[in-house]
């Protein structure tokens, strides 16, 4: 084509043009929302924030939970207690699989419910095995306990060692110093490396945008607990540190009808839980794989 | 030196004795069996703090008890009402307690007070109150009672840390039949789309064998 045919484009018309262009963008990313949007794009991982910064996310947050869900969602950022270590302690003679710990989980941490996740599962198995191979959860008795079963509630074990933090290619997700694992789902890329890694199958995928019930919100939230998550980062099971950090006890253990959990400060010789370690014959899930689980089973 | 020449025999003799007070002294704190810095080292090894139970506090049954309307007893059982010792059946009085506890070793006074119903009645004759059901129920289940005395029987209530409040024996159990029922579960884990047969179009890409064929296991 030669150059006298076309319409002509000055080099002024081009940088006219680009000049609004810009004017526009500018004054678009200053409107309100466009710079929610942009502050949410840039914000930064949760340990690397400034307390004024984590401020402004968290009131942030609060704005998007109310526009999006319409209800008045609180999310807190309350601070691991100096000197306590949660553990977790679980008789599975008490155990009875009435799944009353999983219902009280998905209300307590705003588990999606369509597609539906839960952190507990329990496990049904015959009597003298430990095979969880051939484990069932999706039991549908009329009643429990079966005949010749055990249940056996499995949910993250918060290992010490944990494979899915080594997995993470983006440090989305840590151990916190009270021993909980934590995931920023702000920072996790939905690489689902973490799920991979986890011997225990702990840790879910939201694949789709997680449906909240409007009136069962749990709007006491926690900033990397159970605050509602977006769509395609992963999840797990974070003790309800939103209620332990508080000195509450989590809700699975608060729903147990027959008592068979025991929760407490592993750090803290004259704890219940640390009587029950001392004095009764514990188990761990998969102990062989070192991951230092800080989920015990015993029996009495 | 213009010390009495008395006072300078008694030198040696003084010395001796002091040496030999000093000796003693030393042999009676290192044999002792609770010295100080034992006893010290005692106190702060872990193992020791953890056998002593954690002070607690039950929850109040009696509230409980005024709400379903079986309390105060004494509304009934008061000095118009004889007691009657002889075991028997009681439909109209108390016709929604089937004791089944104890296997029929059991009748209502060996745990209820025949003089003051208020109260329950221990094994020594001595009075218990429904709030400290747990010091009844532990006179035969002594070794659950130390369970819960350290916490890995019953529940605890509220916090895991600070004061310790726990569940009361009948706030679970029903103190009449005291074992747990079996009920209905809370709904399933819903299986994920393709684990479902009768969603499925075609077969299970991989088979899983039956459970029932001890031959295949393994």
């Amino acid at each position: 084509m030669s150059s006298g045919d076309g319409p002509r484009v000055s080099r002024r018309g081009v940088l006219k043009v680009l000049g609004a262009a810009c004017g526009t963008a500018a004054a678009t990313a200053c409107a309100p929302g466009y710079s929610e949007w942009l502050q949410r794009f840039f914000q930064e991982h949760y340990q690397r924030m400034t307390p004024e910064e984590v401020k402004d996310a968290l009131a942030r947050m609060e704005r998007e939970y109310q526009q999006q869900l319409g209800v008045e969602v609180r999310v807190k950022d309350s601070k691991p207690i100096p000197g306590v270590r949660f553990g977790y302690a679980l008789n599975i003679s008490k155990c009875k699989g009435y799944r009353e710990c999983v219902r009280a989980c998905i209300e307590e941490n705003n588990l999606s419910r369509d597609p539906e996740l839960a952190y507990i599962r329990v496990l049904e198995m015959d009597n003298g095995t430990l095979d969880l191979e051939r484990s069932d959860h999706y039991y549908e008795h009329e009643t429990v306990p079966q005949p010749g079963k055990f249940y056996l509630p499995v949910s993250c074990m918060q290992c010490d060692n944990a494979p899915c933090v080594k997995a993470c290619p983006v440090k989305a997700t840590w151990a916190e110093p009270d021993g909980v694992v934590v995931v920023d789902y702000d920072w996790c890329i939905g690489c689902r490396a973490c799920q991979a890694a986890c011997p225990y199958g702990a840790r879910h995928f939201n694949w789709g945008t997680p449906t909240l019930p409007p009136k069962g919100i749990q709007t006491d939230t926690h900033v990397l607990g159970n605050r509602p998550r977006p769509r395609g980062v992963v999840e797990k099971c974070t003790f309800c540190l939103h209620r332990t950090r508080e000195g509450r006890l989590p809700a699975c253990h608060e729903a147990c009808p027959t008592g068979a959990r025991v929760f407490g400060n592993l750090l803290d010789p004259a704890s219940e839980i640390r009587w029950v370690l001392e004095h009764k014959t514990v188990f761990r899930l998969k102990e062989g794989l070192k991951t230092e689980p800080k989920f015990w089973y015993y029996s009495d | 030196m213009n010390v009495p020449r008395r006072l300078r025999l008694l030198v040696p003799q003084l010395s001796a004795v002091a040496i030999v007070a000093g000796a003693v002294a030393f042999a009676f704190k290192v044999t002792s069996p609770t010295s100080q810095v034992e006893a010290e080292r005692e106190a702060a090894s872990p193992a020791v703090v953890a056998r002593k139970p954690l002070p607690f506090t039950v929850q109040a049954r009696l509230p409980q008890l005024e709400e379903h309307g079986t309390f105060p007893c004494k509304e009934c059982h008061d000095e118009s009402l004889p007691t009657d010792p002889k075991e028997r059946a009681m439909p109209e009085d108390h016709g929604d307690i089937d004791l089944k506890h104890g296997g029929g070793r059991f009748w209502c006074l060996t745990c209820h007070d025949a003089d003051n119903r208020d109260v329950l009645r221990g094994l020594k004759g001595q009075p218990i109150a429904f709030d400290e059901q747990f010091l009844l129920c532990g006179q035969c289940h002594f070794r659950r009672q130390r369970d819960f005395l350290f916490g890995a029987h019953g529940k605890r209530i509220g916090s895991w840390q600070g004061e310790r409040v726990l569940a009361p024996c009948t706030s679970c159990h029903d103190a009449h039949d005291p074992s747990i029922k079996p009920r209905k579960p809370y709904r399933a884990d819903r299986l994920r789309e393709g684990l479902r047969t009768e969603r499925r179009t075609h077969a299970p890409l991989i088979e899983t064998p039956s459970q029932g064929s001890p031959d295949e296991q393994r």
